[in-house]
């Protein structure tokens, strides 16, 4: 992960080169048929993977069998693979690849935006009344619900720029690289994808007493 | 001048002209003596001080030179000791924590004087206005709330990214076992079947039925097993598709069917979809 931001200190920078090095070992073993060199890759990375997959589809089950699907592909493809750019960036665009097809297979999108609509107006209309009154502060669950609304909102191509820009920390070139676009547009899409978001937030914001501020957030652990 | 004594013989000054020196000598050395103040307190003794000290070092110095030579080493280096370490010392910390030290002791005696009157002077002006609030403090209010919303717009989003990013943890947290035990184990069965070509996918599905039956049963029941699964409904999106690999080459001449026939040709992959007519 490296945002463009960022400073590594000297022990970071070697840490990351020597990951670097071993992770072309490894491509290269695993393009030669070692399967405990694959094996490492995968080990490395079914996190990540499993992360951006759900980040995107938000589903555990679809996360998990796309983040499988994602190394199946890769499995068969590594002879293509000619170690140009990060063996991550090749299979993040692989799963990125693999959610917008299954989110577009699913139709869940159009399912998710007609759902994710209503949710959301039923909890600002249901939050409406309350606001009026600043000691009635909306409370953890519903604030949560309203956000989760308002991902679920977002298209699949905005929650992933936000996936890898905010969660995965990458870089506009990175991002560039795993969604094939240029620059540029990896920029004016993280802007929209913020913009929606704060749109997608604002009616409840601007009518209400600013919960925010006493928010902290934190998604219930099973 | 006055006037000499005709009884004094001559050369013998007389009491009134020493009284009358005496008096302008005094007048004389007050003056120099205020000279020799004035002199005095223009020097600055300080450096005389200094120089003093100074000489008194360099002549220890050069005593115990003479006395002990691995001194001068010594002297040497604890000068050179000391100087880094003045050097070393960020002065504008601590001039810093000693400015903010007396702000903090004046804070805490100004408080100590003015709190109680300030609290009750507070109270009062609280007490008074209880209920009656100005137009002009209405609008502070409605411009102080207004700042509020404008303020928390941000940190609504942020916390959404926020809230992705934990709930993304609690995720990746929850199949942590599922990842340790089963992720690879599972991705190698998925690569196995998709190493299958489709010819073994088939004698597979069907091996077990075909060994039990006589040879000429089992091929008719193997040919309609296969015409049945070109024939078969279109694949839904979610299935995957049998995948023929590259070394083993098909080759089809004809098809005969009634219905539509669909080729479908990607990189790696040819899939002929047969639709029955009705």
């Amino acid at each position: 992960m490296s945002a463009e931001s960022k400073t590594m200190d000297p022990d970071e920078k070697i840490e990351k080169t020597r990951q670097k090095a071993q992770e072309k070992t490894w491509v290269e073993r695993a393009q030669s048929g070692d399967q405990e060199a694959f094996r490492c890759l995968v080990e490395r990375y079914q996190r990540r993977v499993y992360a951006v997959a759900y980040g995107i589809v938000r589903n555990h089950d679809d996360a998990w069998d796309i983040a499988q699907e994602s190394f199946v592909k890769a499995y068969r493809n590594l002879g293509r693979f000619q170690g140009k750019s990060g063996f991550y960036t090749w299979i993040y665009r692989i799963t990125y690849n693999l959610c917008i097809d299954s989110m577009r297979s699913k139709g869940r999108r159009s399912f998710v935006e007609i759902d994710s609509n209503r949710m959301l107006e039923a909890a600002v209309a249901e939050e409406a009344p309350r606001q009026s009154h600043p000691s009635r502060v909306a409370d953890q669950k519903e604030l949560g619900e309203i956000i989760q609304t308002a991902l679920s909102q977002l298209s699949e191509k905005h929650r992933a720029i936000i996936v890898l820009r905010e969660i995965e920390e990458l870089s506009y070139d990175e991002i560039a690289e795993v969604l094939k676009v240029s620059k540029g547009t990896v920029m004016s899409r993280l802007f929209h994808a913020r913009r929606k978001l704060q749109e997608l937030l604002a009616p409840y914001v601007e009518d209400g007493t600013s919960p925010a501020a006493s928010f902290q957030l934190s998604p219930q652990r099973s | 001048m006055t006037k000499k004594d005709s009884n004094e013989p001559e050369g013998v000054v007389s009491t009134s002209q020493l009284a009358s020196q005496s008096a302008s000598m005094s007048l004389i050395l007050q003056r120099l003596r205020a000279d020799a103040r004035e002199q005095l307190e223009s020097v600055d003794w300080s450096l005389f001080q200094a120089e003093v000290e100074d000489r008194v070092e360099r002549e220890t110095e050069d005593y115990l030179r003479a006395k002990d030579p691995s001194w001068n080493t010594a002297s040497c280096f604890l000068r050179q000791e000391f100087e880094s370490q003045a050097e070393s010392i960020d002065w504008s910390l601590f001039q810093a924590e000693v400015e903010d030290r007396v702000e903090r002791d004046v804070n805490a005696t100004l408080e100590l004087e003015f709190e109680p009157d300030l609290a009750a002077w507070k109270h009062s002006a609280l007490s008074s206005r209880e209920g009656q609030w100005s137009a002009f403090t209405e609008q502070v209010i409605d411009a102080v709330h207004r700042d509020q919303i404008k303020n928390a717009r941000l940190p609504l989003a942020e916390q959404t990214v926020e809230y992705l990013r934990e709930d993304i943890e609690v995720s990746v947290d929850a199949q942590e076992a599922r990842f340790e035990r089963d992720f690879f184990s599972e991705l190698q069965n998925r690569i196995e079947d998709n190493r299958k070509t489709l010819g073994e996918r088939i004698l597979e599905f069907f091996g077990a039925f075909l060994r039990p039956v006589p040879l000429a049963w089992g091929s008719a029941a193997f040919a309609l097993a296969v015409a049945l699964f070109f024939v078969r409904a279109p694949l839904s999106p979610e299935e995957s598709l049998p995948v023929v690999e590259s070394e083993h080459r098909v080759l089809v001449e004809a098809v005969q069917f009634e219905g539509t026939v669909t080729l479908s040709q990607s990189e790696d992959l040819t899939v002929i979809w047969l639709a029955s007519a009705s």
